[in-house]
């Protein structure tokens, strides 16, 4: 997954050796078969040489008690080039005995890297294994002694026939039929037009009838599509031979003993999840298929308890549940060292009943996994007879007749496949007798007729319903290399963008030429107004509500205070009833320009993050814009001011609370601005441009000091200009603040310029002078305000 | 007497130009202008003697005296501007300054990596003529998975990474969903793309709990395979470098029929091989197919009459392989060494 597409898939380890089992012809060496399957569908996504690197057959020559330990023998021992000291603690070890060798340099399958070693003084070069170390059986019984027929010197893995490639295989949602040996050997055979060789019908004399042991009743039968048993008794319960253990053990399966691995091993061989019962543990003769019901709790096979709901698909017996159908089965039925007589399952069950049940009891299981993604319905009895033959040669005992109940059968799926749907999808398809060929490669058995090919889809392929599965058959074995890439033609016409998408840009642009980095955070936060039901973590619990606390974060995580420090970003929060808002937020603090030769810059004020927002207006061009004195409470009281358009509100801007500031251990004082993305490029561009006359008679500029109440606002002095409507007053523009000594207490001085313009004659001193002064008049009058 | 009088003046005019030539300031040397050729001067005091000469010998010296007055006012002319070009040469070279001082930069702003691609791919598709729109990134079950053909209790699902915010919302794990709420409003022919942030429940060097991406959808009668390929390779030499070599891959997708990974030559190794694309020369990059008919269906668009293709692709992937980023959470983390670096 690179976060692209939805795509599920299972990692499915298949042996290379095994697959040459069902295709003798195969030449193809792994890695070529490894692209040949990725190329159509079936990604490799690792190549693993399973070799048991320098572990080798070997000779012990000699053997001799430690001098310093009563349990260690030291021996020579012959790798057919030298003879190496080796200690060994294995009570079975025998001179003129051979044994797998590791050498120094070994990695071993328990993951153990050899090394060489000083072991109670004796130097050792090497190690003796048993089977257990080499993963081969889990019973610990001392060296794993090899027949005299091996080769001294010889590779162990070649020695044995255990030398094999495996190819990791992804096998997405829609490939049940490819979670199994001979699953991917059909692929490989339609992909090269080879044959596979089926295994062979095995034929039991059965001597009894499973019936005088358990008899099955199908009691569910939407829940299960097909169920065969068979009992077989007398057997004995040892330990898989090596060859067995072997093949689970790098196929990931743990070896248990011979009976367990049976199933395992056939389920790796055809895909069909199979299942042992010890018939002592089956109360009342019986084994019903059926729900669960008011069975409310059951042990599984992992020694867990379980809650079982009414409607779980269950395995039971007279008294109660023994498995749950086709994910695990229960402690109290399962093989033991002792168990004579076993009960075996093979069965096609519901995959949605399995994988509700399974999800909810997060019990995934190679069984689960399988019966969730469907298995060949008509392939049950042949894995159940597989199972019986194996347990025979491994286990011996007698077997019973079988039972087949089988109520789902279903007849085989037939589709059309249309040559014009072929185009009309692919644009220029494969040649019809090519599409022939790959039909019947693919096992469909095609008949070619004018329209195109009516097909029979094989059992196995329960994928294929549609026609557009076939026409993905046909790309999947030809490759996507074919199909002519060309572009579409279509109508010019307005495309469709929302605005924010098309301003976007431009406010980062905007931002970032202010000296703002952009930041991208996650959405998720300790608290919020949305919970998530299933969270990564504690932290990240809930849905952000606001950008402020990932900024404040950020600014305070990379603060320096001799370098500016501004950040915003643009992203949804999220408020109650799932509600998106989305919003642009900035946060700034630190020095007005970066540290430089000329000494440190000042820090910024309010009125730096205020100017920035005056600039956005204006080179948004946002129709009626100003700010008014108050905000939310994260800002200071007193230095906060909320920006408008028209009387909607667009966004807020101050000094952060010093409380907010404090929590977040940020001395200095920090400026946020918080704006409402939607409602800002809704308003972009909408401030009509009526370009006025450019005057060609020369402006007049007087200046206008007044001491006023230090309360008096800028705001309220402009209006009162303003009210006069003096159309040839041009600008106002205030170039002096000063509160302080010079002036009484409770007063500032605050110096205007003024520019007086007219687009039609030039304005005489008089004229200017006499509405100059009116105005101050005014001022007085209106505002108490002094001449300064 | 004539010719005492002309030795007289060659006298004058060879001192006068030795003086001149002495002279250090404008002042000084104006006063030698002064002594030599102003009207109390030395020149005048020779020419008084002018009136004792014959009538006929005058012209001659008076032509003589002409000729030393213009030879010296050229001379004090050149010696004047000489020195004042060495004045102004030494007062600009008074005025040096370490020119390889940096200058004075105003703050230093940056857009963030995500940002910059997601816009350089929203810029290729409306220049090719897509739709963009943009969806909720809170969706509910129906649109992030029923609608797109991945029903509830099947292994399509399986990627246990969603996030649930209650039975029925979710945090779209795709924005697929974008186009099925185009379908619903908008009839064919449609060619949109959707940009916007995912989330999936996973965490580690290449995933983050939240990512971007860009999925695109384009139905209309006679949209094929082969239009995919043409949009996904126009689209992808744009994004990395014209002509890079793009391989379609089959696979499986629950919304499309049929589906493939696209892989791209390696951008590190041009194909040569190296550790990012682990050895094969091949890099990942997305998905893509067309629609399923199953989502044709939901969305009541007949699918024997339409035809459509989709295609998705993750922005963090293709940003890392851009800037040579080697962890997808530094994209997150936002700190300053980073951000500054674009």
């Amino acid at each position: 997954m690179i976060g692209s597409f939805w795509n599920s898939f299972e990692v499915m380890k298949i042996s290379y050796q095994w697959l040459k089992e069902f295709l003798p012809s195969l030449k193809a060496a792994p890695k070529a078969l490894a692209d040949k399957l990725t190329n159509a569908g079936l990604e490799v996504e690792g190549i693993e040489e399973h070799q048991f690197q320098n572990v080798v057959v070997a000779e012990v020559r000699t053997r001799a008690k430690h001098p310093n330990a009563d349990r260690l023998s030291v021996c020579e021992v012959f790798t057919g080039k030298e003879t190496l000291q080796i200690v060994c603690g294995a009570p079975n070890v025998t001179a003129g005995k051979k044994y797998p060798l590791a050498l120094i340099g070994a990695s071993l399958p328990n993951g153990l890297t050899v090394t060489p070693a000083k072991i109670r003084g004796v130097e050792s070069f090497g190690m003796l294994c048993s089977a257990n170390e080499l993963k081969l059986s889990e019973e610990k019984t001392g060296l794993m002694e090899l027949p005299d027929s091996a080769k001294i010197g010889a590779p162990f893995a070649e020695a044995m026939g255990f030398n094999d490639t495996l190819l990791e295989v992804n096998v997405t949602s829609n490939r049940g039929d490819c979670l199994s040996h001979r699953g991917i050997a059909r692929e490989v055979a339609a992909i090269l037009n080879f044959k596979i060789s089926e295994s062979k019908k095995h034929l039991f004399s059965n001597i009894y009838k499973l019936e005088d042991h358990v008899k099955i009743e199908l009691k569910d039968r939407a829940g299960c599509r097909r169920y065969c048993s068979r009992v077989i008794k007398n057997i004995s319960i040892a330990p898989s031979p090596a060859w067995l253990a072997e093949r689970l053990t790098k196929l990931g399966v743990r070896p248990i003993n011979n009976v367990v691995d049976a199933t395992n091993y056939v389920m790796l061989k055809l895909g069909h999840p199979l299942h042992a019962f010890d018939h002592r543990f089956l109360r009342g003769g019986v084994l019903v298929i059926r729900k669960a019901g008011t069975s409310q709790k059951f042990q599984t096979l992992d020694q867990q308890t379980r809650e079982l709901l009414p409607e779980d698909l269950v395995i039971a017996d007279r008294e109660g549940v023994v498995a749950l159908a086709g994910i695990i089965g229960g402690a109290n039925s399962e093989i033991r060292n002792d168990t004579k007589t076993v009960v075996l399952e093979a069965a096609a069950f519901d995959p949605v009943r399995i994988r509700k049940t399974a999800r909810r009891l997060g019990l995934q299981t190679d069984s689960s996994t399988r019966f969730e993604r469907g298995v060949p319905v008509e392939s049950v009895k042949e894995a159940l007879d597989e199972l019986t033959s194996l347990i025979l040669e491994l286990a011996g005992g007698e077997p019973s007749d079988a039972a087949d109940l089988f109520p789902g059968r279903k007849k085989p799926v037939t589709l059309k496949l249309r040559s014009a749907r072929l185009t009309q999808v692919l644009g220029n398809p494969p040649p019809a007798a090519m599409v022939t060929l790959l039909l019947k490669s693919l096992g469909l058995n095609p008949k070619k007729d004018a329209a195109g090919w009516k097909v029979t889809v094989p059992y196995y392929r329960f994928d294929l319903s549609r026609e557009i599965d076939l026409i993905e058959e046909i790309v999947r074995l030809t490759g996507f290399g074919g199909i002519k890439a060309i572009l579409p033609r279509w109508e010019a016409r307005p495309l469709i963008e929302s605005a924010a998408s098309r301003h976007e840009d431009q406010l980062r642009s905007f931002f970032a030429g202010r000296g703002f980095m952009e930041t991208l955070h996650t959405s998720f936060a300790e608290t919020g107004e949305v919970a998530l039901k299933n969270p990564l973590s504690a932290e990240m619990g809930a849905l952000r509500n606001s950008l402020l606390p990932a900024l404040l974060k950020v600014y305070q995580k990379n603060r320096s205070t001799n370098e500016p420090s501004r950040y915003f970003e643009i992203r949804p929060v999220t408020k109650k009833g799932f509600v998106e808002e989305r919003r642009v937020a900035g946060i700034i603090g630190g020095t007005r320009s970066p540290l430089n030769w000329r000494g440190a810059g000042d820090s910024v004020d309010f009125f730096d993050g205020k100017g920035i927002l005056t600039d956005l207006v204006a080179f948004s061009k946002i129709p009626e814009t100003d700010f008014t004195a108050g905000g939310p409470e994260i800002f200071h009281p007193a230095q906060s001011v909320t920006l408008k358009s028209g009387g909607a509100v667009l966004g807020f801007y101050g000094r952060l609370h010093p409380e907010i500031l404090a929590r977040a251990e940020i001395a200095e004082e920090v400026f946020y601005f918080d704006i409402d993305q939607a409602r800002l490029t809704e308003l972009w561009g909408r401030r009509p441009i009526g370009l006025k006359p450019l005057s060609p008679f020369p402006r007049v500029v007087r200046d206008l000091a007044l001491i006023a109440d230090r309360d008096l606002s800028f705001e309220k002095i402009v209006t009162a200009i303003r009210k006069r409507q003096v159309s040839w007053l041009a600008a106002i523009t205030p170039f002096d603040l000063y509160q302080g000594e010079k002036i009484p207490a409770g007063k500032k001085s605050i110096a205007f310029s003024l520019v007086y313009e007219n687009a039609e004659r030039t304005l005489t001193d008089e004229e200017v002078n006499k509405t100059h002064f009116g105005l101050v008049e005014d001022l007085k009058r209106e505002l108490g305000v002094l001449l300064r | 007497m004539k010719n005492t009088l002309i030795q007289k003046l060659e006298n004058l005019e060879a001192e006068a130009a030795g003086q001149l030539l002495k002279g250090n300031s404008e002042d000084e040397l104006y006063q030698i202008k002064v002594k030599y050729l102003g009207k109390k001067g030395l020149l005048t005091d020779i020419l008084k003697e002018l009136g004792g000469l014959p009538q006929e010998d005058r012209p001659q010296v008076g032509a003589r005296a002409n000729q030393l007055k213009e030879v010296l006012e050229g001379s004090y002319a050149t010696r004047l501007g000489n020195l004042k070009s060495e004045a102004l040469t030494q007062s600009l070279s008074a005025e040096k300054i370490d020119v390889t001082l940096p200058g004075i930069s105003a703050p230093h702003g940056s857009i963030h990596p995500i940002s910059q691609v997601l816009s350089q791919m929203k810029d290729i598709f409306r220049r090719m003529g897509f739709d963009i729109y943009e969806g909720p990134e809170i969706e509910t079950d129906y649109y992030n998975f029923e609608a797109l053909n991945i029903p509830k209790d099947h292994p399509a699902r399986d990627m246990q990474d969603t996030f649930y915010l209650d039975s029925e919302h979710l945090l779209r794990t795709h924005t697929s969903p974008v186009q099925i709420r185009v379908m619903e409003k908008v009839k064919p022919p449609i060619r949109m793309v959707a940009p916007g942030a995912v989330y999936r429940k996973d965490s580690d060097v290449s995933h983050s709990p939240m990512f971007h991406q860009i999925e695109g959808l384009v139905v209309d009668v006679g949209i094929t395979l082969g239009h995919l390929k043409g949009i996904l390779e126009s689209f992808l030499g744009q994004i990395f470098h014209p002509g890079i070599k793009v391989k379609l891959r089959p696979s499986f997708f629950p919304f499309t029929e049929p589906s493939a990974e696209v892989d791209i030559e390696c951008v590190l190794c041009a194909g040569k091989g190296c550790r990012v694309c682990k050895q094969t020369g091949w890099l990942e990059i997305m998905g893509c197919g067309m629609v399923d008919p199953a989502v044709f269906k939901f969305m009541k668009i007949d699918p024997e009459k339409y035809t459509g293709l989709a295609f998705g692709i993750g922005i963090e992937r293709v940003a890392m392989l851009k800037y040579g980023i080697n962890d997808i959470r530094l994209f997150y983390e936002n700190d300053r060494k980073f951000l500054e670096q674009f």
